[in-house]
């Protein structure tokens, strides 16, 4: 992986942005964590958040313009949180904190003319970087326009204390009958502070820098002017804070522009989606207003994936955090299974303002383990192998219609797997409506090596489809299944593609009755991008009369079953986790048009139907298949639709074995086939290798392929009754 | 291939389990191998054939979990 892909991806994830109201502060207060700290009845820290940000809080903390309210987002469900309102809270509840620690004195001096707000800040700023600051103010006290706000507004204690806090830190009172400011004195550093209306000055906003405050005059810094025509106090103190960072910038000999424009933006690219927000007013408590802030922040890809959330992280870590793993040349590979985790389904994207896609980065960086050589070989072994069973001669081959081949029906190799009374119903309906123009082609489209990153493998597979369609001279393929769709689409652009459920509404659908309850409609993952299986879908539920409901995430949002990319090997939780989320959308059984979302969205109490099963009713309804059964479903039909294949049937197959509901379970759970207890069976009994129980069972054992199979059994007569099986990958030698 | 001392791989507990060609199983020494390591453990097998036992919860515990470490390097 790139940096520069780092870069783009980290670019792209908004979560690191700035909230809306801190982005409109020009202080960049961190209301969310005032608001946090509040809500939590934590005054001191809430005061310690505004103090980072705003300078002398106690006076600014009460008058504040708070364009951060206009900016919150909550205005639209209940009210803007007041912001100023808590600032004010904050303060009166907690106590302020001692003197700031000033740096070594730096033997330069400033002299700042004005006692107003903008002048005490910038004294404090300066006096807390360790210069010498002399204040000229006129009265009693400095404060300026500050005296004529109201006791309840700013009380007068308020502005005594700072007086007091500024000098402290070594501010020398300069107080003067008369103030003005003319000329500087030769050498002398100035901040002239024009909100103090005492003050006489010759200066105009239009003679000054508004992004450093500077003046044509050497060493002078002016600021304090009126906001659009009235006094600002946030303005007075941007002014009187950013011109002690220009006098300090000056003093060290830096530029007094580089880096500032992009402090001024107000912008966020933030994005906090609303849809689930409850409106809720405007509270009298500022805890209870508090509380009512949104903590604003994206997040919207890890809220609605589970895979996202399962890590607790944003997207800019997991790209982080992949970056690093291919950076690991000896040691542990900590995000193999993240990594390996991801389905792959694109809904991060959709949702994404910036189009973030894990998928990509997933796929891309499964592929870079696989070249690299660190893919841990069990991750997707077992659906690989699956693969190359639904692509064996047992499984797969072609015929060509009888007279002549005007489309090649596709089915897929989970359909085949799951529905075959239903696909086969369904070939023979298409038949006699392709008047024996139909071709038929079985197998798997290469799916699994696309998803598990067998780049080199998936390659292999196009090859072979690509000389098998050539062959059929081309024709139009009709897809059933959307996965297949998508590696058609990417990897054999070449050859036309429709989907099934279009050609049958050209061609007419069976006459069927439909169901009176209402299905919730689940869109496969791999629809995402194309509307027209969606639209196809949905058109065919209207023509059938069949009432359906929409759910939360469909279309273009639509959620993953966990099947896809082959999250459900590398990570079962996780899947278990999405499927239990989707299936909390509706209460309604749920109806698919994908093989392998009906089976993963299987639930003993709850129907999943696929839309074959509305067109070609089954006589009862069929359960999940589970991985076994789908490999001989599959043997099966090639046998019913294209004859028998050439090849000689295994020895092993003709084992009769006896699997309990409970043992059928475990072995689906642990990927054991009942090919593997065969072959187990048949290899030991030409040996007498194995071990017996007290129970009477007895215990055989096998290598196949990469693992090692246990299997405990009885023999019946001819009937093997499976009691248990599992298996592991590691190797053992006796040492000697 | 490297060498560990892997221990926590090891099954002492007493085993339900007999060798079908009549010798009884013996807690013996065993050398695990995976992806270029390998490391020695006590595992019950046969005293007279040799036949190894790897037991249920091994296969699924430790042993799985080592397998995975192993994977991960």
């Amino acid at each position: 992986m790139e940096q520069s892909r780092l870069k783009d991806l980290e670019r792209r994830c908004v979560q690191g942005e700035p909230a809306y109201c801190q982005a409109a502060c020009p202080l960049r207060v961190n209301v969310r964590g005032l608001c946090a700290a509040l809500g939590k009845e934590d005054y001191g820290g809430a005061r310690k958040i505004l103090s980072k940000a705003m300078p002398l809080p106690d006076i600014l903390g009460r008058i504040c313009d708070h364009p951060c309210e206009d900016a919150c987002i909550r205005k639209e469900k209940g009210g803007a949180i007041e912001i100023g309102r808590l600032e004010r809270s904050c303060l009166e509840k907690s106590s302020p904190p001692a003197p700031p620690l000033s740096l070594p004195s730096r033997n330069k001096e400033v002299t700042i003319y004005g006692g107003g707000l903008s002048s005490m800040v910038c004294a404090y700023e300066l006096a807390r970087k360790g210069y010498r600051v002399l204040l000229e103010y006129t009265g009693p006290l400095p404060g300026g326009r500050l005296h004529s706000l109201p006791e309840e507004v700013l009380p007068k204690s308020v502005l005594e204390d700072s007086w007091k806090l500024l000098q402290q830190m070594g501010v020398i009172p300069v107080p003067r009958k008369k103030l003005t400011f003319d000329d500087p004195r030769e050498g002398e550093y100035a901040y002239v502070g024009t909100d103090d209306p005492e003050l006489e000055h010759p200066f105009s906003p239009e003679e000054v820098d508004s992004l450093t405050h500077q003046t044509s005059l050497e060493g002078v810094f002016v600021g304090g002017f009126p906001r659009e025509g009235k006094p600002s106090p946030l303005g007075e103190t941007v002014d009187g804070k950013g011109a002690a960072n220009s006098l300090d910038r000056l003093f060290q000999g830096a530029s007094l522009s580089s880096g500032r424009e992009k402090k001024l933006s107000r912008e966020t690219r933030l994005y906090t989606p609303l849809h689930e927000v409850e409106s809720l007013g405007v509270q009298e408590n500022p805890v209870e207003e508090a509380r009512r802030c949104l903590q604003c922040e994206c997040l919207y890809c890890v809220r609605e994936c589970a895979f996202l959330e399962h890590y607790g992280k944003d997207p800019r870590l997991y790209a982080r955090e992949i970056y690093n793993n291919f950076a690991i040349v000896h040691g542990h590979h900590k995000a193999n299974k993240m990594i390996n985790s991801c389905a792959l389904c694109g809904l991060c994207e959709a949702l994404c303002p910036h189009d973030f896609s894990m998928a990509d980065l997933c796929r891309s960086s499964r592929e870079e383990m696989v070249d690299r050589g660190f893919m841990p070989p069990s991750a997707h072994e077992f659906a690989l192998l699956d693969m190359e069973q639904a692509n064996s001669p047992r499984a797969a081959g072609f015929r060509q219609g009888e007279k002549g081949t005007r489309g090649v029906f596709f089915p897929g190799c989970q359909l085949t797997a799951t529905l075959p009374h239903q696909t086969e119903a369904l070939v023979t309906f298409l038949d006699e409506k392709f008047e024996g123009t139909l071709g038929l082609l079985l197998g798997c489209c290469g799916a699994p090596a696309w998803w598990g990153g067998r780049r080199k493998m998936l390659e292999e597979r196009m090859e072979d489809l690509r000389n098998t369609l050539q062959s059929l001279g081309n024709p139009p393929l009709i897809l059933a299944c959307s996965s297949c769709n998508e590696v058609f689409r990417n990897f054999l652009p070449e050859i036309p593609r429709i989907s099934l459920w279009e050609e049958l509404l050209r061609k007419g659908l069976p006459p069927r009755k439909p169901l009176e309850k209402p299905l919730a409609l689940h869109d496969p993952c791999t629809t995402r991008e194309t509307p027209e299986w969606q639209e196809g879908a949905r058109t065919i539920l209207r023509q059938l009369g069949q009432p359906f409901e929409e759910l939360l995430f469909s279309g273009e949002t639509t959620r993953c079953c966990g099947y896809g990319g082959l999250q459900s090997f590398a990570h079962p939780e996780i899947a278990e986790e999405g499927v239990r989320r989707r299936l909390e959308e509706s209460e309604a059984p749920f109806l698919t048009y994908c093989a392998m979302c009906r089976e993963s969205l299987y639930q003993p109490d709850r129907r999943t139907f696929h839309f074959l099963e509305l067109l070609f009713p089954p006589p009862a309804p069929p359960e999940k298949t589970g991985f076994s059964r789908r490999r001989e479903n599959r043997e099966e039909l090639r046998r019913r639709l294209l004859g028998p294949p050439e090849c000689p049937e295994n020895p092993w197959n003709r084992l009769e074995l006896s699997v309990s509901p409970e043992v059928r379970s475990l072995l689906e759970e642990r990927h054991i086939l009942d090919e593997d207890l065969r072959q187990v069976l048949w290899k030991t009994s030409k040996t007498s290798e194995g071990l017996l129980s007290s129970r009477g069972t007895f215990l055989a054992r096998s290598k196949i392929g990469n693992a090692t199979f246990w299997v405990e059994y009885r023999q019946e007569r001819e009937i093997f009754e499976i009691c248990n099986a599992w298996s592991h990958r590691m190797i053992l030698e006796l040492v000697p | 291939m490297t060498h560990h001392s892997r221990n926590d791989l090891s099954f002492s507990s007493a085993t339900e389990w007999r060798c079908r060609c009549g010798g009884t199983l013996v807690p013996r020494k065993v050398a695990a191998l995976y992806m270029g390591s390998r490391f020695e453990v006590e595992l019950p097998a046969c005293e007279q054939c040799g036949f190894i036992l790897v037991p249920e919860e091994l296969a699924l515990g430790k042993m799985l979990e080592v397998e995975r470490i192993l994977e991960d390097k």
